[in-house]
């Protein structure tokens, strides 16, 4: 075994070791989203091929792969965003409390609000921290100053960012740093109450401290949801997820738990990519 | 080989070197000579323009700024034909022209500039309407004038009117305007529009909400500076708007549709710089510094609108970035 | 209130009413394209104008009537002026523009920016009226005292005046060519020794140059369209020009002076608007060209 591998698995050992709460609902967790024969096009050329995969409440699943494997395309196409991409088309079935979502009929904008998604680069709005929070919940009907106040607490409780901002609420967001952005990104999210999180690559502009934060945080939403993130870092997929999918050039190549990922690679491009002969 | 042979040799080769050497070294001369020519020529164009542009401005300034002050120029209605009295009517109508064409203009290009970023940024629509706003940009504007004095003036009745000089503004301010929204809210990062939508929200939400708020600073640059360009347009407002005022104008009259009403907006109207064209011939001293000092109050305009422009702009990016 | 539509519905209003916004402006300009060229083909098809003689005629006179009862309508001259001003205005404008261009993107990039673009900009913003009146004191007295002719008005001082308008047309243009010139080209091209003049000569110019065609062509544009200003000064005579202070009309002028003089429908009025028609070909004539220019770029990128 290699070098490489074994530093895997002692991180592995070592999220273990701090406890990863999500750990224990590995096999029981119900489906909470899954996909079968997903394929993804831009125009002519065929992104992604067919893929299907199923995600558990209570668990987080790493997608990871080399750049433009197809692991952020698969990531945006579970809640319809690559609608937005002009010319790229999706077929295959999404399943979603019961339902094939991949349909024209769709509502996208019901859905996006129970699978929420956060980005590489904090994205806040250019309002306060307050607004930043009940911009979305307003626009779907939320109202009443009171019920808007304890969402705003309550999110950014869950996003554990509440005990830094709680007095500067009418601030900018852009005052706040960049990984009190992230988790004000991910209050956001929450404030929709979503059953499903998307992260993309959500640490990869930000330092090792807020990364370990956000890392922390992810653990705590995967009690009641279920959490799919792509990350670039084989050491964060490592630390934090129960499963892991590896993605090469459009395929979906090999898929389980994230230990036998990591230390027991049967598929020999995964175990290139792991052992580092390309990235 | 004997070394006599050799040396010889080496020596015809130095030679050589030396005379590559120097024709090197007046190459390299030559192109640093050159190169001095070059800079200094530019400098001297450089300065030529820089002496134009301010010795224009100090010109129409010095020729104009006296009769800013001459009591009554900028309080009195003009008479004889514009030769004697001020020009308040002329200025009351270049601000009620430019105000109805903002009114016209800017929602239909803040439409305009939305649809074509957000709804479709490279569809067969957008390339059919990027041509139109193209081509109408590029049109001169006295066709512009032509058009409107057929359409509005003549088809739909409006004759000479305030309206109709609008509306003809409008069509020449429309490209300008879009263009410049288009690139405000190109220029909004693509994370913005995404935040939204992976909220729920319709792009008609993200673009109302937060979009053009982010795009607010260059949007309002953008909007006085077009001002700035349709308050001294004139050619398309000649067979528009008319080449003179009514006589007299009652501000207070609120009978929109009487001929005096200075608000009633099918009543002619003349607009600073047609008033500049109509009696620049006249031959009278009087006339003359009527033209010099409308020119100039057009100019403190101009002035005062690009000042403006780069003031809201940079206030309003620093109240943003502040909040 | 919108928000409480169904976000479906929501966003169809929204797509709606932009692109009402979108679909009002290209009705007019088609409108526009139509009743123009409607418009400038009746005075052939319905009034009898011989095509030929408009593009070949020299005798221009609305006023007075031939035996036919008909004006006359040679085109000639005002197409001729048109011309001879913009190629004039433009070959005196271009090596300034692109002078001062080079100046202030190459050779002092800060205060190109900071001091220079500000104030070329400045220019954009005067009234072409303020243009004209510069021109009808200044220009006009200065040809007359230096060349010693009767009114000093003509081609020349027109072409000065546009030169002057132009101007900002084009550099500002050839700034940003120039600008989106990347860096790397400069500074191989420095590596290699040359000096920076020859960088800018061999290397940037060249690599801009299909930029600075549409800068060009975009400044052509407007010395073509442009009326008031040089309806101010260059006489408004609609004979051949014989030199260059003889006072001439061009395509534009001519419209400013005899639009509102004859009755809609009129033969006289028809023929203006195929001057109108003929100024509106030239501008979709430019536009292609730009397209081209930028196509052909595009294709070598």
């Amino acid at each position: 075994m290699s070098n490489e591998t074994e530093s895997f698995m002692s991180s592995v050992a070592t999220s273990e070791r701090t406890g990863k709460a999500s750990r224990g609902h590995a096999t029981s967790g119900e489906v909470a989203i899954s996909t079968n024969d997903v394929n993804v096009y831009y125009g002519d050329h065929h992104a992604l091929h067919g893929t299907s995969l199923d995600f558990h409440k209570g668990e987080i699943t790493a997608l990871i792969g080399p750049s433009g494997c197809g692991k952020s395309t698969f990531l945006r196409s579970l809640n319809l965003m690559n609608r937005e991409i002009r010319g790229c088309r999706v077929t295959g079935e999404i399943m979603y409390q019961g339902r094939n979502i991949n349909t024209p009929k769709e509502n996208l904008y019901e859905l996006r609000r129970s699978i929420g998604m956060v980005f590489q680069q904090p994205n806040p709005f250019r309002k306060s921290i307050y607004e930043n929070i009940v911009f979305a919940p307003k626009r779907h009907g939320v109202t009443g100053k009171a019920e808007l106040d304890q969402l705003v607490e309550e999110s950014l409780r869950g996003a554990a960012l509440w005990d830094e901002v709680k007095d500067k609420l009418d601030k900018s967001a852009f005052a706040l740093s960049g990984g009190q952005q992230q988790r004000l990104c991910i209050a956001r999210t929450l404030a929709l109450k979503p059953d499903v999180i998307l992260f993309d690559e959500p640490c990869s502009a930000l330092d090792p401290i807020s990364t370990l934060a956000i890392e922390d945080l992810m653990n705590t939403l995967a009690e009641e949801r279920a959490i799919i993130i792509v990350t670039h870092s084989m050491e964060q997929a490592s630390r934090v997820s129960n499963r892991t999918a590896f993605f090469y050039m459009g395929d979906m190549v090999e898929y389980g738990e994230t230990e036998q990922i990591f230390t027991r690679p049967t598929d020999q491009r995964l175990n290139d990519y792991l052992t580092g002969a390309f990235s | 080989m004997s070394s006599i042979e050799a040396s010889q040799t080496a020596q015809a080769a130095s030679l050589q070197t030396a005379a590559a050497e120097a024709r090197r070294a007046k190459h390299i001369e030559r192109a640093g000579a050159q190169d001095r020519i070059a800079t200094f020529v530019l400098t001297a164009i450089v300065a030529f323009v820089m002496l134009l542009v301010v010795s224009m401005v100090a010109y129409i300034l010095y020729q104009g700024i006296g009769m800013l002050f001459h009591p009554g120029f900028l309080t009195e209605a003009s008479r004889a034909n514009g030769t004697q009295g001020g020009v308040a009517y002329q200025l009351f109508d270049s601000f009620y022209m430019l105000f109805l064409t903002l009114v016209i203009s800017v929602p239909i290009s803040l439409g305009g500039a939305v649809f074509l970023v957000e709804y479709a940024p490279d569809g067969p629509i957008t390339k059919i309407a990027s041509t139109a706003i193209e081509t109408l940009s590029s049109l001169p504007s006295i066709v512009v004038g032509m058009f409107g004095f057929l359409v509005f003036s003549v088809n739909l009745g409006w004759k000479y009117s305030i309206i109709s000089g609008a509306v003809a503004l409008t069509m020449f301010n429309i490209p300008i305007l879009v263009r410049v929204i288009q690139q405000a809210l190109e220029d909004v990062p693509q994370s913005q529009r995404d935040a939204c939508l992976a909220m729920g929200l319709t792009r008609w939400e993200a673009t109302i909400h937060v979009l053009i708020p982010a795009a607010m600073p260059a949007i309002v640059t953008g909007i006085v500076l077009s001002a700035g360009r349709v308050f001294g347009e004139a050619a398309a407002l000649l067979f528009t708007s008319g080449m003179s005022s009514p006589v007299r104008l009652n501000f207070l009259s609120l009978n929109f549709s009487s001929p005096t009403c200075a608000w009633n907006v099918f009543r002619p109207g003349e607009s600073l710089a047609v008033h500049i064209y109509k009696i620049y011939g006249e031959g009278s001293p009087q006339a003359q510094e009527i033209v010099w000092g409308t020119a100039a109050l057009l100019m403190v305009c101009v002035l005062m609108f690009n000042i403006a422009a780069r003031v809201v702009g940079k206030m309003l990016a620093k109240r943003m970035t502040a909040e | 209130m919108a928000s409480h539509l169904p976000k479906r519905d929501l966003e169809k209003v929204g797509m709606g009413v932009t692109g009402a916004c979108v679909v009002l402006v290209t009705l007019v300009v088609c409108a526009l394209i139509f009743m123009v060229a409607q418009k400038g083909l009746s005075s052939f098809f319905k009034d009898g104008v011989d095509v030929v003689g408009f593009f070949t005629g020299t005798a221009w006179d609305l006023h007075n009537t031939d035996a036919n009862g008909m004006p006359f309508t040679g085109a000639l001259p005002l197409i001729v002026t048109s011309f001879a001003v913009m190629v004039l205005s433009t070959a005196i404008a271009l090596p300034i523009a692109i002078g001062s261009a080079i100046f202030a993107v190459e050779i002092q990039p800060k205060f190109g920016q900071k001091v220079f673009q500000p104030l070329i900009e400045l220019l954009v913003g005067i009234p072409s009226v303020v243009f004209g009146l510069i021109g009808f004191y200044v220009i006009v007295g200065a040809m007359k005292a230096i060349f010693h002719v009767p009114t000093g008005l003509g081609i020349l001082p027109g072409s000065l005046v546009l030169a002057i308008m132009i101007l900002p047309t084009i550099t500002t243009l050839a700034i940003d060519a120039l600008r989106a010139v990347p860096d790397s080209y400069r500074q191989g091209s420095l590596a290699l020794g040359y000096t920076r003049w020859q960088t800018i000569w061999h290397v940037v110019l060249r690599s801009a140059a299909p930029s600075l065609m549409t800068a060009v062509i975009l400044g052509m544009t407007r010395a073509f369209g442009e009326t008031l200003a040089v309806r101010m000064v260059i006489g408004g005579i609609e004979t051949m020009p014989n030199g260059l202070l003889d006072a001439a009309s061009t395509i534009t002028t001519t419209l400013t002076t005899s639009m509102a003089v004859y009755a809609d429908g009129s033969v006289q009025n028809d023929v203006l608007w195929s001057l109108a028609l003929m100024l509106m070909g030239m501008s979709l004539i430019f536009i292609l060209i730009i397209h081209l220019i930028g196509k052909k770029g595009g294709d070598r990128a």
